[in-house]
């Protein structure tokens, strides 16, 4: 059995005393009118001098209040008719640690709020801007956030509590003299707070009126191996930042850190992707006399505006050749398999390819051939090419064009009379087999004619009442025939709008046009036809 | 079996030495590995001949072509035949086109053997 066993003598009144002076809470026994008449020693240590519990409250049974700057909770246990015991429960240690859940419930809460917003974002202003208003609203009194060093001149981005932000470019001389920051910039561990010498903070760096600062943190923003710059915050004086404000300031860095540079890295591949882009872009068409020439370009990925499908024209020039024979006038369009990047840069090796080879060789056929040699991977040889190549010599009013095709559907013409013809060119497509089988075409084009090049993007594209249903060559060429009497340019931008219909914006492969029209006979009244070009 | 892939392959053995991979779907830029991918798989050492049946193509774009391609020289690698069969008329127009009809082999009485079967 358990139990605390009943003692039939009480021990002596010393040792009561004694056992009271050793509870850490305060207990004190009052009379019928709440007089004092014993206080043990955490009592004495607590209420110094205190005589009657109606000097602490009014209440005869409990009180809530602060005393001595601690706060007190106080309960009456009556023992007799005349006597109660007062237990007083100092509650300093119980709201200390409510203050500290409900700070660091709000820290969690901002750091959450501050990643939440710096992820909205992959500009890299936008992330500093955010950067600097999330810091000057929970952090401290202004924060300046200061780019790395780019020719001896350093980025400043700053924000003072409850007014707009500002931003500006300083000297890196002027920067270094803030202390702690070219060891931030530097990537090196924050200083703590105290060790750093506010006066030392040139007047440039806040601005006038901002008064007296009291407390500098000065926190690296890390990035990917080298730092996205570094974060000031600044107290008006007699601030401080206390070592968990140090902690959580080192928190947010990381986190906007993380977010400006991935943001630089973003902007630093769309600059890449540009420039690179643009080489792969369909060239606006020269202007060849005596035709009439219209591309359209439309990529599967919209975004990228690059592709597999390219075009080009090359207008007549004097060769290069030994033989010292004109290089024609020459036209062609192409596919590369594939989609995107993959693709389009294949695409842009065959032109540069091409533009060459075509200063030594004219005539399509062998063009080809010599193209598909060029080519041939042999470590991959399942990357091909398909393209319609033609070279177009002018045969009195009109052009006589010579087409060949390395595995692409053929040209099609559409008469100033009516009526669509099929160019007849056939071969194999570029850059798989050896050998290949070209079977050049050739057609005269009369006036008001008009030749068309395309990539199977056009008559593959799906859609239709069911979605699923391909444009079909049929379609294409009964769109074609109901084109007559129009200028290039307005055929290509019909049958672009018809198949833009069809598919619905659905996806689709990427879609290449270039349509070339001799121009029809100018009519007595005097009208010219006016060389009309488009490049989307 | 999930039926919403653009592309089904089966897979089977008429005997030890053959596989006949058949296609239904189809066959483009976001397939066409896939399907190499399983060609791959397929021809172990002990296949003689691999044939694809393309009679439930739907669509083959050049994505498909250039898959077909790979395989028929993968066979070649490792020393098996290369047949397609099955070809949609649609199919052998692509085919005739881009000049892949010589370059794959494909026998020219397949469309007599597609009509057979229908």
């Amino acid at each position: 059995m358990t139990g605390i066993r009943n003692v039939s003598t009480p021990p002596p009144t010393h040792l009561l005393h004694a056992v009271l002076d050793a509870t850490a809470e305060a207990v004190l026994l009052c009379d019928g009118q709440g007089a004092v008449l014993h206080a043990n020693a955490a009592a004495h240590r607590l209420l110094p001098g205190l005589l009657t519990i109606r000097e602490i409250t009014d209440d005869p049974d409990s009180f809530d209040r602060e005393l001595h700057g601690r706060p007190l909770r106080g309960r009456r246990q009556p023992v007799d008719d005349a006597h109660d015991v007062w237990t007083v429960h100092d509650c300093t240690d119980e709201a200390t640690r409510v203050a500290a859940i409900a700070e660091e419930r709000e820290r969690t809460a901002f750091l959450v709020e501050a990643s939440r917003r710096l992820s909205a974002s992959l500009h890299r202003g936008r992330c500093v801007r955010t950067t600097v208003e999330l810091a000057a609203a929970h952090l401290a009194d202004a924060a300046v956030v200061v780019l790395p060093p780019s020719r001896h001149r350093v980025e400043w981005v700053r924000a003072v509590t409850g007014s707009r932000f500002e931003s500006g470019v300083m000297k890196e001389r002027d920067a270094e003299s803030v202390p702690g920051l070219a060891e931030a910039l530097a990537g090196f561990p924050p200083v703590p707070s105290r060790w750093l010498d506010q006066t030392q903070v040139p007047a440039s760096l806040l601005p006038p009126g901002f008064g007296e600062i009291g407390a500098l943190l000065v926190t690296p923003l890390p990035g990917n191996g080298v730092p996205a710059g570094a974060l000031i915050l600044a107290r008006r004086a007699p601030g401080v930042f206390s070592e968990s404000e140090e902690l959580q300031a080192r928190i947010f860095a990381a986190r906007a850190g993380g977010a400006i540079s991935a943001a630089v890295l973003y902007q630093e591949q769309v600059e890449t992707t540009a420039i690179l882009q643009a080489d792969l872009l369909p060239p606006e068409l020269p202007h060849i006399d005596g035709l009439e020439l219209a591309g359209a370009y439309r990529p599967a990925k919209e975004a990228s505006r690059i592709g597999g499908d390219f075009y080009d024209a090359y207008p007549r020039t004097a060769s290069l050749a030994p033989s010292g024979t004109d290089a024609e006038t020459m036209i062609v369009l192409g596919d590369v398999v594939g989609k995107g990047p993959k693709a389009a840069v294949l695409a842009g090796k065959v032109r540069q390819t091409l533009r060459a080879l075509r200063l030594l060789e004219g005539r399509p056929e062998p063009l080809l051939r010599v193209l598909n040699q060029a080519l041939i991977d042999p470590r991959d040889r399942t990357r091909f090419v398909t393209m319609v190549l033609a070279s177009m010599v002018r045969d009195g009013d009109g052009w006589r064009v010579s087409a060949a095709s390395g595995g692409h559907p053929p040209p099609l013409v559409l008469r100033a009379r009516g009526g669509i013809e099929a160019v007849p060119a056939r071969g194999t497509l570029i850059g798989v087999t050896g050998p290949i089988r070209v079977e050049t075409a050739t057609v005269r084009l009369a006036p008001g004619d008009l030749l068309l090049l395309y990539s199977d993007g056009l008559f593959e594209a799906r859609g239709g009442v069911g979605g699923r249903e391909a444009y079909g060559e049929d379609r294409l060429a009964d769109s074609l025939a109901s084109c007559r009497d129009m200028p290039a340019a307005a055929v290509v931008e019909r049958l672009e709008q018809l198949v833009s219909d069809w598919i619905n914006g659905a996806g689709h492969d990427d879609i290449a046009m270039l349509a070339v029209r001799v121009p029809p006979r100018v009519p007595e009244n005097g009208f010219h036809p006016v060389n009309l070009r488009r490049v989307r | 079996m999930i039926d919403d892939s653009p592309l089904r392959i089966h897979t089977s053995h008429p005997d030890k030495a053959t596989v006949v991979l058949s296609l239904f779907g189809d066959l483009d830029f976001d397939t066409a590995e896939e399907l190499v991918d399983q060609a791959t798989r397929a021809l172990t050492p002990a296949i003689r001949a691999i044939c694809l049946d393309l009679s439930g193509l739907y669509i083959c774009d050049s994505s498909g072509l250039s898959a077909l391609i790979h395989i028929s020289q993968d066979a070649r690698g490792t020393g098996a035949t290369f047949t397609m069969t099955g070809i949609t008329a649609q199919l052998r127009r692509i085919l005739e086109v881009t000049g892949l009809d010589t370059v794959l082999g494909t026998a020219a009485h397949d469309d007599d053997r597609a009509g057979a079967h229908s």
